[in-house]
């Protein structure tokens, strides 16, 4: 198209202003002669680098917004692809349920664990030395960072369970979030929230997905100074464990269950609806490591 | 999720880009993509035959874009900007949001076909193979639309965002 040069010729100008013959630096240079030679070509240049600039600007902000979750979804679980949303949800949360379940089944092969979240917990005990009691950094340092990735984990855990959510505040409690991380043992990943008060008490939340015949009983144990509670809510299997008596414990919970409730709810209670309801979780506390036989079998 | 389900999900901003640079309308960008998605996973087994992961996702956009838009989407060549302004809405300053409208304003009149090209090369820098291979045609004939399309635009833009008034970040 044009003839200004045998051996430049449009395309050769377009692609050096499209960046395409950086890797090409013998043709490059070949092609920054032609420009110095032709101022005009050269202005012509400028202008298709310029418009690049322009387009890139124009629709970059797209890049940085979060990828929409049917998208993800797409990818996540094919077999949603020909179903409306509602159809979809359903089976993205029997997929997760079920992949617990068999990540559970298979982690307890061989044992007697009446229930997978204590078995849960019970297993970060032995794989990691007193995880919901040590912080793996400096308590400082760890705060700075709970502030910085407030919900980072959470956002991984809210995808799973298509609800949002923030970190419980637990300071009326006195407790001050100090690190969330993602904690796995054996197939189930879990998210673990850790919470410190002033004097140096610690206090870990468990979360995780839970699955459909969990028995939504709530569970005391007492172990070696340290009391855990396990309970069932909404999409959430709970497990909490601290240096606190029991009377703190209930505290700590029912403050954490206010403040999980009040959070907004998306589609999961729908498909997903308690098997018990929320006051009769906390049924008069029974005997520690003995779990309550289940009403639901 | 496997290895290939993570690569194709790191190209899904870049996909959702182009995608709204076609259509301009955020919710139809994300159908094309949804729908682009799920064809790449039923036919997952043929990419490698096409050697590169990236331009094999966006010949499928593109070829979903191409037949859907008649019965699906729209028919006309060009779109309402509200769509490009709504991404506009982060700009840090005026007289970028002004160069930008401008830009954007342009952009509607050229034909689809130039269109298309310009903005797979721009904003994906694909090498003039690929982009001919994703747009399903001769590389002199993608070359053409580029230069056609690219001189439309310097001489609709020549007051605005010619002669580095747009900052280079290259």
């Amino acid at each position: 198209m044009t003839d200004h040069h045998p051996a430049v010729r449009d395309i050769d100008l377009m692609a050096y202003a499209d960046g395409l013959l950086d890797a090409d630096p013998k043709r490059k240079t070949e092609v920054e002669t032609y420009l110095r030679q032709h101022p005009e070509e050269a202005a012509r240049v400028r202008d298709y680098a310029a418009q690049n600039t322009a387009i890139r600007r124009l629709f970059n902000p797209v890049l940085s917004e979060p990828v929409p979750e049917r998208l993800q979804a797409v990818l996540d679980y094919r077999r949603g692809w020909a179903l409306g949303p509602v159809a979809r949800a359903a089976i993205a949360l029997g997929l997760i349920l079920a992949a617990g379940f068999t990540g559970w089944v298979i982690g307890q092969r061989g044992q007697s664990a009446p229930w997978p979240m204590q078995a849960f917990v019970d297993q970060m005990l032995m794989t990691d030395e007193r995880p919901y009691l040590t912080s793996r950094s400096d308590f400082n340092q760890a705060l700075d960072q709970a502030m910085e990735e407030r919900t980072q984990p959470l956002d991984w855990l809210s995808h799973q369970i298509a609800v949002s959510l923030q970190p419980p505040d637990l300071t009326s409690q006195g407790f001050t979030l100090v690190e969330k991380r993602l904690v796995a043992a054996n197939g189930p990943q879990a998210v673990q929230i850790m919470y410190a008060t002033s004097s140096g008490r610690r206090l870990s939340l468990f979360l995780r997905t839970r699955w459909q015949d969990e028995s939504p009983q709530f569970r005391f144990a007492e172990n070696d100074g340290v009391t855990m509670v396990y309970w069932l809510e909404g999409p959430l299997a709970y497990a909490l464990a601290g240096q606190l008596d029991r009377q703190e414990m209930v505290d700590v919970v029912q403050t954490l269950r206010t403040s999980m409730r009040h959070q907004p709810q998306g589609t999961i209670s729908q498909i997903a609806p308690d098997t018990a309801p929320p006051d009769t979780l906390l049924a008069p506390p029974v005997t520690p490591t003995q779990p309550v036989p289940s009403k639901y079998p | 999720m496997d290895d290939l389900k993570w690569l194709i999900a790191r190209e899904i901003p870049h996909l959702r880009r182009y995608a709204l640079a076609l259509l301009r309308d955020p919710h139809a960008a994300d159908d094309l993509v949804q729908d682009c998605l799920e064809r790449a996973l039923r036919k997952r087994h043929l990419w490698r035959q096409y050697g590169s992961l990236r331009s094999w996702l966006f010949r499928i956009l593109y070829t979903v874009f191409l037949n859907t838009r008649k019965t699906q989407w729209r028919d006309q060549q060009t779109l309402p900007l509200e769509a490009i302004e709504f991404t506009l809405a982060a700009s840090p300053n005026q007289e970028a949001y002004v160069e930008y409208r401008e830009m954007a304003k342009a952009l509607a009149q050229l034909p689809e076909p130039q269109y298309a090209a310009i903005m797979l090369i721009a904003l994906e820098g694909f090498s003039y193979d690929e982009a001919a291979w994703i747009q399903g045609i001769p590389i002199g004939t993608l070359r053409s639309r580029l230069y056609r399309g690219r001189e439309a635009l310097r001489t609709m833009g020549a007051q605005t965002w010619r002669h580095g008034k747009v900052r280079r970040i290259k």
